[in-house]
């Protein structure tokens, strides 16, 4: 299944993004660390454009699925924070979209 | 009378050769970058290994950046040609540890470490100038949020389809390097010791990593909008930055259109989060369905977690 993930590919093709090794010295220097990964990000949107337009152009395909495969399992995500219970109309949203889903796609339980 | 021999001997010396002590035998360098050149032509694949990009999406980058005023300068001393720079930035950030040392970096592009560096802050300075045009929200109208919408209504059903972002976060790690505090990085057992690894302390408590979120479209995997930063930090230099979705929602996302998201997120009208199990229950049917569909836009990561 292919995991729709751009971090995995962005930590496969700009595997700096792995480790970042810098002389982080002063507080300053942070921003470096900051510009590396601004300038990894419009990279990889300038790849995913100029892959798109080459898509189109002459039929290629691009080489996303290879650069989240190169990352592998190495995406560690530990963002599991508290669920918010106030949200009552962002709930009552999302029970709307699962009613609009059950209806569109004819589910029944 | 020794004494004005050896001076004389000293001042034929100098008269002859020009300098007074001889500098080491210089590093010899064996550039490969002319290895590129060849590949590029005829091994595709062996060139991508080198700089985790096709030649074709590489010529692309290099028009978009060479006409760029910082590869231009009045001096004799010629810069590298844009290419070349190019390939060193290229070859810097697709690697990690120790392959991207601008030490490495030196060796392998034959060139001297200091040209590294230059080369590296050059194509940075380019590549940071075409932020807006890149990173961006694009138009209700666009075609890349049609295909967006597609793509959604494919994975999902049709009323699905105006969920046209996915967000989600990871860290990047932030090691100093070794070399530079030598043994004090290693217990005593010569391990790689985990307590010194990071340098900048602010406050109390030293910085290991910084978070980083981004919203992207899922169709492409293109990044809308992303926040870069230390998670819960009061200092401004480490707060999130450029983080105009989440801090104002209402009016950086397109009315009628949301994010998927995962459970760490807030559940809003402009933020669909799936059905989080509570504690020591069991979702229902019908929730477990809705997160299963979700999944299919946001990450398969939701649904591995929803099943541990």
């Amino acid at each position: 299944m292919r995991v729709e993930h751009a971090f995995a590919a962005l930590k496969g093709r700009f595997q700096l993004l792995r480790e970042l090794r810098l002389r982080l010295k002063k507080d300053d220097d942070l921003h470096v660390a900051i510009y590396w990964i601004m300038c990894c990000m419009i990279l990889h949107n300038m790849v995913v454009r100029f892959e798109d337009k080459r898509r189109e152009e002459s039929g290629e395909c691009g080489t996303m699925d290879w650069a989240i495969g190169v990352a592998g399992g190495s995406d560690e995500g530990t963002d599991d924070g508290n669920e918010e219970e106030g949200g009552t109309q962002g709930q009552r949203f999302r029970g709307l979209l699962m009613t609009w889903l059950f209806e569109q796609r004819g589910i029944r339980v | 009378m020794d004494l004005l021999h050896v001076l004389l001997v000293l001042h034929d010396r100098v008269e002859t050769t020009r300098v007074l002590e001889y500098l080491d035998e210089p590093l010899p360098r064996a550039s490969q970058l002319h290895l590129l050149h060849h590949t590029a032509e005829h091994h595709p694949v062996q060139f991508h290994q080198k700089l985790h990009i096709n030649p074709l999406i590489f010529d692309d980058i290099l028009d978009q950046i060479s006409d760029h005023t910082i590869f231009q300068n009045w001096s004799n001393n010629k810069q590298l040609p844009v290419a070349i720079q190019l390939a060193v930035f290229l070859f810097r950030a697709g690697h990690y540890g120790n392959a991207c040392t601008p030490e490495d970096v030196a060796q392998w592009a034959g060139i001297s470490v200091g040209m590294v560096v230059n080369c590296t802050h050059h194509v940075m300075a380019t590549i940071l100038d075409q932020h807006d045009e890149f990173i961006y929200t694009p138009d209700v109208r666009s075609e890349d949020m049609c295909r967006a919408r597609e793509f959604t209504e494919s994975r999902t059903c049709c009323v699905w389809r105006n969920g046209v972002f996915t967000a989600d976060g990871t860290a990047v790690n932030l090691y100093a390097r070794p070399g530079m505090f030598r043994d004090c990085f290693y217990d005593q057992k010569g391990h790689f010791s985990l307590n010194y690894q990071v340098r900048i302390k602010e406050g109390c408590y030293e910085l290991t990593h910084l978070g980083f979120k981004a919203i992207i479209m899922p169709h492409n995997l293109m990044i809308v909008d992303y926040a870069l930063g230390q998670p819960g930090s009061v200092h401004n230099a480490y707060a999130f930055q450029g983080t105009q979705m989440s801090q104002d929602p209402v009016n950086a996302i397109l009315p009628h259109h949301w994010i998927w998201a995962d459970s760490a997120y807030p559940c809003e009208t402009w933020c669909a989060v799936p059905f989080k199990k509570p504690r020591g229950g069991s979702l229902m049917c019908r929730q477990n369905t809705y997160n299963r569909y979700l999944s299919k836009v946001h990450t398969c990561r939701t649904l591995c977690d929803l099943m541990a």
